[in-house]
């Protein structure tokens, strides 16, 4: 009897001891994988953080170095043509030359301003992105290439003025890409509200190439990694897709919150 | 259906725990195989899945018949697949994938049979040594545990739907 209640201790004292065990086990694995969690995860943040920090720097540096060049073309180079061709115009023999002159210099002011304008569109500074990109598309209409824009009624100019160039860039740079390798006719952007986020879509009717799907053929350009920064940079995402009939649609999706 | 067949005609079926066993191992070992990262451990698993069935062949020819109660290949199983089970919370632990390890089908799974192999290790040990008549009562824990074993596999599929589904 005394030896029965023995061995009932000990099965029953064993397992319990093992059961507790185990519990000690899993329950040790469910805290430590759950710290282990909270700390990687703590360290993929200071890594974004410092990530989207030079992603900023590198931006800044390239705006400012782009403002520096556009002020000084506007304000420097644009008003010595300025000065020159309003020379021009007080001489008293016009020639066809002294025209010619005239005509040549008008032109090259009217370069140097695009030029100062596509390096720091003040369009953008001034009345936002929306008014911006109606201006680029004006100011492309010359292009061998439709462009057409569409926008809703939201205003958009409260957005940060850095982010806003950033997307800016962005669409600059696609329709750059369009033009180099798209053999596109016609090209359409969007740019609407929706719920909680900005959408931009850019849309054109060419060959369909998406440069990151093939990229033996399309290796990451560095226009394409401006790209990539600058959504990087805004918090937001970029997709490319084919269009249902032809070309490719890219999205970009900007959270306003 | 086969245990209630030759439950009915009175058929010795410990047979069946022998091939269940058997089949109860490889599927595990299968599962943590799937599931670990390093080439290494993967060949650990597949050495202890050759080990154990070295074993039990060994064990069925010379010590436990297929028609004896297998408490030794039980034992060597629980002993082994609580090894394929740390291992895999060692992974677990190392990769920190996860942040809710307990709705994660594959750690139910784990733990499940971590459990069910810690309660029944003591028992399978001791079986031999005081198998007598009123040994029955202890398998009462064992029945209990095997239950919970089946109905984390409940658990097991319902998370595992889960997961599928997103």
């Amino acid at each position: 009897m005394a030896g029965a209640k023995s061995v009932d201790y000990i099965i029953v004292l064993g397992t319990a001891a093992m059961l507790l065990l185990a519990m000690g086990i899993i329950i040790f694995v469910i805290v430590y994988q759950r710290k282990m969690f909270a700390k990687q995860n703590l360290i993929n943040q200071i890594r974004i953080d410092s990530q989207q920090k030079l992603i900023k720097a590198e931006i800044d540096i390239k705006e400012r170095e782009q403002k520096r060049i556009a002020q000084e073309l506007h304000d420097d180079i644009g008003a010595s043509l300025s000065s020159m061709r309003f020379i021009v115009g007080k001489l008293d023999r016009k020639g066809d030359g002294v025209v010619e002159l005239e005509a040549t210099l008008s032109r090259t002011i009217q370069k140097v301003r695009q030029i100062s304008n596509d390096l720091l569109p003040h369009v953008l500074s001034e009345l936002g992105i929306k008014e911006a990109l109606a201006n680029l598309v004006v100011n492309l209409s010359c292009l061998p290439l439709e462009f057409s824009y569409t926008s809703d009624d939201n205003d958009y100019a409260w957005i940060d003025k850095d982010k806003q160039l950033a997307l800016f860039r962005v669409v600059q740079e696609l329709i750059n890409n369009i033009m180099k390798h798209a053999e596109a006719k016609h090209v359409k952007i969007d740019l609407w509200r929706d719920d909680e986020k900005l959408v931009l879509t850019i849309e054109d009717d060419g060959n369909g190439v998406i440069p990151e799907r093939d990229a033996r053929k399309h290796p990451l350009t560095l226009g394409l990694k401006n790209i990539e920064s600058r959504i990087q940079y805004v918090g937001g995402t970029i997709s490319r897709e084919k269009a249902p009939l032809k070309g490719t649609i890219v999205t970009i999706i900007k959270p306003l919150t | 259906m086969a245990i209630w067949i030759t439950a009915s005609a009175s058929i010795n079926n410990l047979f069946l725990f022998h091939a269940f066993t058997y089949v109860e191992f490889i599927f595990l070992s299968m599962v943590f195989y799937q599931l670990a990262d390093l080439l290494i451990w993967k060949r650990v698993i597949l050495w202890l899945l050759l080990l154990f069935c070295v074993f039990s062949i060994v064990n069925s020819i010379f010590y436990e018949s297929i028609l004896e109660f297998n408490s030794n290949q039980r034992y060597v199983a629980g002993i082994m697949g609580f090894v394929l089970i740390v291992g895999y919370f060692a992974k677990l632990i190392r990769k920190a994938e996860h942040i809710y390890l307990e709705r994660h089908p594959y750690f139910i799974l784990a733990a499940s049979y971590l459990l069910y192999f810690s309660g029944t290790f003591f028992l399978f040990l001791v079986s031999k040594e005081f198998m007598g008549a009123d040994i029955a009562k202890y398998w009462s824990l064992h029945g209990v545990l095997n239950i919970f074993l089946n109905l984390s596999y409940i658990a097991v599929l319902w998370q595992g739907r889960k997961v599928l589904i997103t």
